[in-house]
């Protein structure tokens, strides 16, 4: 069993994402990183944090849960780090793990909901931010708006839109992410985008904030 | 030229490489196109801002690896124990084809040694498939036929003379 020991930097924002995020850095690092220097590995945790973070909770819509899959995401990121042998893939090979973590997230509760040890669906995001009822109403508002358009969605669109414009990863990413080629990724999102423009509700809500 | 209809504008978000020059240009050069394809690229951008903007507020990068050192020889991966385990256990252990062989072996001797045996009872019954008094009497048929005994049972007077021809007393009466 493994100690953890080391707690990254506990910053009051994520600064570090816009620093070291241009192309070279980011590959220097991640070489830095891969021959075992801590400090390089932890700024790549502090680059990539909120980025997994935020594909997490808005699949889970637990902070506390997705805190703990962050965790094990940044865990798996540094046993496995070794096993990468292109510094370009770095990004999609995280999220590609940060996925899978998310599916055995799901997998988990949903065989704990069928055997009746844990009933609660994870359908409503927690809203506990009750200093600013204004900003929570907003939140909510979103988050269920985005989540009847991608319940919408086929698998596939949905995993594909929610990449794209949720993560912000692009085509040649998503494709690394989802094993698929780049066409069949770009079909998906032509799909999901068509029903996006010609939904109302959660494009509403987005074009009302222009 | 006509605008670029709402298709196009979907891929030229998706991928501005996929649309033809032709349109490319249509759409850096007519101001309505060109709004259409950034509202719609706004309300899809907005999906990120807004999903920034609304993640719980926290601490970044609350995150603890492991300790590097403790990574060191004497932590073995447990892949490697598990697969050590199994080697061991496939040396150690005999397979189930290695099994069955041995069993189905086991089974031939024993079987050979049954007909063995059955083939030595059968020899020695055929050795002595008589009795004692029986065994006499088959070594030497002729031993209980004594004189007399042929005399009662063929009588002399039709007994062969030398001469070959039989003296039947009934004939010669």
């Amino acid at each position: 069993m493994l100690k953890f020991e080391k707690t990254v930097g506990a910053k009051p924002e994520c600064e570090s994402n816009e620093k070291i995020g241009s192309g070279n850095k980011r590959t220097a690092l991640f070489l830095e990183a891969q021959a075992g220097n801590e400090v390089s590995l932890n700024l790549l945790v502090d680059l990539f944090y909120m980025d997994i973070y935020r594909m997490v909770y808005y699949r889970i819509g637990s902070d506390t849960d997705s805190q703990d899959i962050t965790q094990e995401i940044f865990i798996t990121m540094a046993e496995k780090l070794k096993s990468i042998k292109e510094p370009d893939k770095f990004k999609s090979w995280l999220f590609k793990i940060a996925l899978n973590k998310v599916n055995d997230f799901h997998r988990k509760k949903r065989f704990l909901s069928f055997i009746s040890i844990d009933s609660d669906e994870m359908q409503n995001i927690e809203l506990k931010d009750h200093q600013n009822p204004e900003k929570d109403f907003m939140k909510k508002d979103f988050y269920l708006k985005l989540k009847q358009f991608t319940d919408n969605l086929s698998k596939m669109e949905k995993q594909v839109f929610t990449l794209r414009f949720l993560d912000q990863l692009d085509i040649k990413e998503i494709g690394l992410v989802l094993k698929k080629n780049e066409s069949t990724i770009k079909t998906h999102l032509y799909r999901a985008v068509s029903k996006f423009k010609n939904t109302h509700g959660l494009k509403d809500l987005l074009g009302g904030l222009r | 030229m006509p605008h670029i209809n709402e298709d196009k504008i979907i891929v030229s978000i998706i991928d501005i490489n996929d649309l033809s020059n032709e349109d490319k240009n249509h759409l850096l050069s007519c101001d309505i196109c060109k709004e259409a394809r950034q509202t719609l690229e706004h309300e899809l951008n907005q999906i990120n801002v807004m999903a920034r903007k609304f993640l719980p507020a926290r601490q970044c990068c609350n995150v603890t690896l492991p300790e590097k050192s403790r990574q060191g020889l004497f932590i073995v991966h447990p892949a490697i124990i598990a697969f050590s385990l199994l080697i061991i256990a496939v040396i150690w252990f005999p397979s189930p084809a290695k099994l069955y062989k041995e069993y189905t072996d086991n089974l031939i001797i024993e079987k050979a040694l049954a007909d063995r045996d059955i083939r030595g009872v059968i020899q020695e019954l055929n050795e002595q498939l008589l009795t004692d008094m029986r065994v006499d009497f088959s070594e030497n048929p002729d031993s209980y036929v004594n004189e007399d005994f042929m005399k009662f049972i063929v009588p002399v007077s039709i007994q062969e003379d030398s001469a070959g021809q039989v003296n039947d007393p009934v004939k010669k009466n």
